[in-house]
């Protein structure tokens, strides 16, 4: 009796392992929007003081990771869920750029929300969003070990260049007195469909997307 | 059984016996030497060639706006060797290679000089070795030539004013946008280059110029 049911246990293990992820976690069609298009991949950044430097971007690309979940060593379910992310380097390799959405799998605060990291140069911002909902966790700094805290607000449209960009994103650090500081983002202006509009170094240099 | 038992002892006895044979006869055997050919220093005469010194800070101005960017040099030199050429018995060269690093305190592109003595391998083997040296910046690169007599190739400019300087026998050099380079991507497209002082002037491909600036 007693082997018939380790038998039955064992049979169960091997089959549930043996199954296809019993679900998937997606990133929401509204953050999708917030890559840049294939034809917005390549474009040029100018400063206050008229230098320039050309950004290029690969295509977005995706890919699925799979959990598995057990209960006091027993599989009891497993799950996959979906990685979007798109990076690009500046021409002069100061300014590298990586934008990441992992799906919500883990049902953190806020319900309903996707796990958006923005990596820029020294600089990786942290948090969940929703569509045009921003929740910021932190931005972090390896070399400092420095966590810091920054503010993140949707702007129905933004202008540079007298280009007028629909649906920006704002991210700026609440604080940014760090000695420490050298060519650090401090504030990003982040368009849908288009990518990096904007940005402030050290709080003292701000550059500038040039129009196509 | 007893027999059965002797002859398995025996024969792993047998094959560990040959295992530990192979093994002696393949670490003891010596390894294939090939012939290292020390090309020795570069003369001091190209060495005379690279203006910078370690701690140097030069200064480069953007046109547009009179941004002053301050570079930061170091400098260093290393051993290479050359891998061997695949031909049974072929030598490899062991070459000096000067390099400096000029690093901007502002966001735009780091500047890199090499110099080395490779050259002389080719002259071994009795070929023609230009020689020259090599700079690599903003996405481009170019030939240095390490002395006059080699620089008939080369457009020298008699003299160049810059911010109130004149510069003489100045290299008008030509670069080579790098594999990375698309259209649109901004490059160094012609770098201004002179034993004196080195980097004199940059002029981008999109029409930016940087200029050496000098008290």
């Amino acid at each position: 009796m007693k082997t018939k049911f380790l038998i039955i246990i064992a049979l169960a293990f091997v089959t549930a392992s043996c199954t296809k992820p019993t679900q998937s976690y997606y990133v929401q069609d509204s953050n999708r929007v917030w890559f840049a298009d294939t034809a917005n991949l390549k474009f040029t950044m100018r400063d206050d003081n008229g230098v320039s430097q050309s950004f290029s971007f690969a295509d977005i690309d995706q890919y699925m990771s799979e959990q598995e979940s057990y209960f006091m060593g027993i599989y009891v379910k497993d799950f996959e869920f979906e990685h979007v992310y798109q990076s690009g380097f500046s021409s002069f390799s100061t300014l590298n750029m990586s934008v990441s959405l992992t799906a919500d799998h883990l049902e953190d605060e806020p319900e309903g929300t996707d796990d958006f990291r923005m990596d820029f140069g020294p600089a990786h911002y942290t948090m969940r969003i929703d569509g045009n909902k921003f929740y910021p966790r932190y931005c972090y700094e390896y070399d400092n070990d420095s966590e810091m805290e920054f503010m993140a607000e949707y702007l129905d449209k933004y202008n540079v260049y007298d280009v007028e960009y629909q649906g920006v994103m704002h991210l700026k650090l609440v604080d940014v007195a760090y000695p420490w500081m050298t060519n650090f983002p401090t504030e990003i202006y982040y368009a849908k469909h288009y990518g990096l509009i904007q940005c402030n170094l050290d709080d003292k240099l701000t550059l500038y997307r040039l129009p196509d | 059984m007893k027999s059965k038992k002797q002859f398995f002892r025996k024969t792993a006895g047998t094959i560990v016996l040959g295992i530990m044979v192979m093994l002696f006869a393949a670490c003891t055997k010596e390894p294939s030497k090939t012939e290292v050919i020390r090309l020795g220093d570069i003369p001091e005469e190209y060495l005379a060639t690279l203006p910078y010194q370690n701690g140097d800070v030069i200064k480069m101005m953007h046109e547009s706006n009179r941004q002053i960017i301050n570079y930061h040099v170091s400098r260093g030199h290393f051993s290479s060797l050359d891998e061997p050429s695949g031909w049974y018995g072929s030598p490899v060269y062991d070459y000096q290679v000067y390099w400096i690093t000029l690093k901007p305190d502002y966001p735009t592109f780091e500047m890199e000089l090499f110099l080395s003595n490779e050259y002389m391998r080719y002259e071994l083997e009795g070929l023609d070795a230009s020689k020259t040296g090599y700079i690599v910046l903003a996405n481009s690169d170019a030939n240095v030539p390490f002395i006059n007599t080699d620089a008939t190739d080369y457009v020298m400019l008699d003299s160049l004013e810059v911010n109130g300087h004149t510069y003489y026998d100045v290299f008008k050099l030509d670069c080579d946008p790098d594999y990375t380079v698309t259209e649109g991507t901004i490059y160094a497209a012609i770098c201004y280059y002179n034993y004196a002082k080195g980097f004199v002037g940059i002029e981008m491909s999109n029409g930016e110029k940087y200029w050496l600036c000098e008290e």
